[in-house]
């Protein structure tokens, strides 16, 4: 395969990842503002923003973060990167360059999602009750994409580097919702109204990574910090926990080989999530906060070793308009 | 019951509906069929053919101002449809056409027979810019240069079919004739099983089967090389390599190593690469030989292919047989190889480097067709009866300038083909483009990618030009239409 297009087959892979994340998120988000009639509009929505690390791109567009600017956004906001319309707009690019290698079944379910996506996302919001049905479908279907792929795609070369991109990208967003699901949003609080929340949060964080009744199966006691951590950050079989992610990581990286430098990246990762002492990062937020923030920088050495290991130094891409006018359309028709 | 074919009448010979508004025999089952549709059903019938084309991403790149557009591939829902007999007669034609094409082209780089015994004049090939002196003395496996053909089919007023044109260089569509078939299968499905329409599919088995037959690996590698994604037939560049089982490929992503091969470079390293389909023209398939500027080629990639360490296809240098002035000699060339005479005709054609015939074109640029020898899809072409004196004055110039680049033909009613026109339907003119292979052996489309002029009267079908397509059925009617056809003529 392509080193070009294993790169594009990754990238799709990450914004489809990150898309359905983006989605489920402000679902669940929005279920557990409904329960916190107290928190303020502002202090409610923010933390959506923050997990994304968007909080200066945000403050240069609006002054308070709102049910409707946040949701705004990050849906359709054509400036934010991150909104889900550029994540669907990386997707219909890559996917452009990668076509040939995808199922055609699933290409056509991409495709049409997209679409369904560009054309909905200015009026999807405008009311939560339209936006959650939305974001529901948007999710529904990006759940199909992935079992489509997993079922129709050969799980070769390319397949890998699918699922390279996944793990990353899923292993990154289940930091970032632990992160800011329970430590910034504890934050707002006193200990009191901490208290009296502290089931209801973790559930929610439970539930952004729809990992609520696995949790109920597997750990079978009441909900609480120390053995959600446990759970999200160490379990070995739910396929959103952290160090599932980054096992099958691992795995992807040796079943393709040539991998010794994100390997041991990974490694460093893998050690410190071993020494992580989990009653003490349930019981300070600051703690676990740095604790997090640690594993997403780790995961920064992850990505650029793969980069600098699988895929070739960005080669510019020429318009037709500017490199050469007449080269694109030599083709007879 | 709605009438759609009420005061239906074509301006020249129709594919679907005879003299009489009877439906042809061919086209009986289907005609029948359309018209039991109300009209809301016929309508979502092409809602859902739409609906398909956007989700299956069917799509071509048109070039303006504003950038590059992807948009939508038209298709009208009438099919076109062709008796199985009649296609048999048109199919040996192009096969015949091919044959004697390749061993054109393969004389022409090596012993030069033809223009020895003055079938052709020397200068004509001299002149011609697709004339590669870099291919003397080549023979690519089996001969041939021109593995893959798509000739421009039309039917004349009188039912006569001529082929127009042969594209022998990068021709495109055959994605659209593939895809233009599943679609229909989509929205009328309950259609095909009564109909006893052939199969299009086995075309890129065909075309998998010749590309490997010109490399001596077992199983060779093949790679489609495409211009990028920024080339107006990407879409079908990325079905082909699909479909074929093949890399998709830019220039950037092959190299020529010191050992003279090519190589991709791969996730793993380097890996050998055996077949070229390239959608690249000659001009720029390599820097260090053709166009120096290019960025789509790969350099030293001639010398890889000159050396027998590569194969090309269509071989680099195939495109002079595409020239326009050797087109008008293709019935010479069937005679002179062959020693056969042409089953499929010519469209006369008037050579303007002749001094009287050029005459002639001038005399009659108001009824004539002006084509410029060597460009494709439809550009800088004059169409006589629907020119301004002015288009025709600088046509006219740009014949006394060069008169080796231009030709003139008689502007043809192109015969038509019933397309749904509001809840009618009227009569469009149509084109056929079947694509022939040819490598150990030679295969034909069944049928071929129909493309539609959608506005009334129009002639011009590209779809750059705002042409449209039809599904193209090939289908075995019950009886013989032999009789019914030489009835009405």
């Amino acid at each position: 395969m392509l080193a070009r297009v294993a790169e594009n087959i990754y990238w799709l892979s990450r914004y489809l990842e990150r898309a359905e994340n983006t989605v489920r998120l402000i679902n669940v988000h929005s279920n557990l503002l409904m329960d916190l009639p107290t928190v303020d509009d502002h202090q409610g929505w923010i933390p959506l923003i923050s997990i994304n690390g968007l909080d200066e791109e945000f403050a240069e567009l609006h002054d308070q973060a709102s049910e409707s600017t946040v949701n705004h956004f990050l849906l359709a906001d054509k400036t934010n990167p991150g909104s889900l319309r550029c994540a669907f707009q990386a997707i219909q690019i890559n996917l452009r360059s990668c076509r040939d290698i995808i199922p055609k079944a699933s290409y056509e379910a991409i495709n049409s999602l997209c679409r369904f996506v560009l054309r909905q996302i200015d009026g999807s919001h405008a009311h939560p009750a339209q936006r959650l049905a939305f974001l529901r479908t948007v999710e529904e279907r990006l759940l199909a994409i992935s079992g489509g792929l997993n079922s129709n795609m050969s799980h070769d070369l390319g397949y890998r580097f699918m699922r390279l991109g996944c793990y990353l990208e899923r292993a990154d967003m289940t930091s970032r919702i632990i992160d800011v699901q329970s430590t910034r949003l504890s934050a707002l609080h006193t200990t009191r109204e901490i208290m009296a929340i502290q089931a209801q949060r973790w559930v929610s964080v439970l539930r952004s990574l729809a990992a609520h009744q696995m949790y109920r199966q597997s750990v079978r006691r009441p909900v609480n910090g120390t053995d959600t951590l446990t759970f999200l950050l160490t379990d070995l079989n739910l396929p959103r926990s952290y160090s599932f992610c980054i096992n099958h990581l691992d795995e992807c990286l040796q079943w393709v080989g040539d991998c010794a430098a994100a390997s041991e990246a990974v490694a460093v990762l893998k050690r410190q999530l071993d020494a992580a002492v989990y009653e003490s990062l349930a019981r300070d937020p600051d703690e676990l906060h740095l604790f997090l923030d640690k594993l997403q920088l780790g995961m920064l050495d992850v990505g650029a070793a793969i980069n600098a290991t699988y895929f070739p130094p960005p080669a510019p891409i020429e318009e037709p308009d500017t490199a050469e006018p007449t080269a694109s359309i030599k083709e007879s028709e | 019951m709605p009438d759609r074919w009420k005061d239906y009448s074509s301006p020249g010979y129709d594919e679907l509906i005879d003299k009489n508004g009877n439906p042809r025999r061919a086209a009986d089952h289907v005609a029948r069929w359309l018209d039991r549709l109300s009209d809301e059903d016929l309508k979502s019938r092409q809602q859902a053919a739409q609906l398909a084309i956007e989700q299956m991403g069917i799509t071509f790149t048109v070039y303006s101002d504003k950038g590059n557009i992807d948009r939508e591939w038209p298709l009208d829902i009438v099919p076109r449809v062709i008796d199985a007999l009649e296609w048999s007669t048109i199919e040996a034609g192009l096969q015949q056409r091919l044959k004697a094409l390749n061993l054109f082209i393969n004389d022409l780089y090596n012993e030069q027979a033809i223009l020895k015994d003055d079938i052709m004049p020397r200068a004509l090939i001299e002149s011609s810019s697709n004339y590669r002196t870099e291919c003397r003395g080549l023979r690519p496996p089996h001969g041939v240069w021109a593995h893959i053909c798509g000739s421009d089919l039309v039917r004349g007023e009188d039912g006569t079919v001529y082929v127009l044109e042969d594209n022998l260089r990068v021709p495109s569509g055959v994605s659209y004739m593939i895809e233009n078939r599943e679609v229909m299968k989509r929205a009328m499905p309950e259609v095909f099983r009564q109909c006893h329409i052939l199969p299009v599919d086995n075309y890129t088995e065909n075309l998998q089967r010749m590309l490997s037959s010109l490399s001596e690996q077992q199983n060779p590698s093949l790679v489609v090389l495409t211009p990028g994604i920024f080339n107006s037939a990407y879409f079908e560049h990325t079905f082909l390599a699909q479909e074929i089982g093949a890399e998709l490929v830019e220039g950037r992503d092959l190299l020529v190593a010191d050992d003279g091969y090519v190589y991709m470079r791969n996730v793993g390293g380097l890996k050998r690469v055996d077949v070229i389909y390239r959608r690249v023209d000659d001009e720029f398939i390599d820097p260090e030989c053709f166009n120096p500027k290019s960025t789509l080629g790969v350099r030293g990639l001639m010398k890889a292919w000159r050396s027998g360490k590569v194969a090309i296809a269509n071989a680099p240098g195939a495109g002079v047989a595409d020239d326009k002035v050797i087109y008008s000699y293709v019935p010479d060339i069937v005679r002179y190889y062959l020693n056969e005479e042409p089953l499929i005709a010519n469209v006369p054609t008037y050579r303007c480097e002749n001094a009287d015939e050029r005459e002639y074109v001038l005399d009659n640029l108001a009824s004539l067709v002006v084509k410029p020898a060597n460009e494709s899809g439809g550009y800088g072409m004059l169409i006589g009866p629907r020119s301004s004196a002015g288009e025709q004055e600088e046509m006219a110039e740009n014949i006394r300038n060069n008169p080796r680049n231009y030709i003139g033909q008689p502007t043809l009613t192109l015969s038509t083909a019933p397309t749904i026109s509001g809840e009618r339907f009227a009569p469009r003119h149509i084109d056929l483009r079947p694509f022939v292979l040819q490598g150990e052996e030679i295969t034909v489309t069944t049928g071929g990618l129909t493309r539609v002029a959608l506005v009334e009267g129009s002639l011009v079908v590209n779809s750059s030009q705002g042409g449209g397509s039809k599904d193209t059925w090939v289908v075995r009617s019950a009886a013989p239409a032999t009789q019914q056809q030489s009835q009405e003529q």
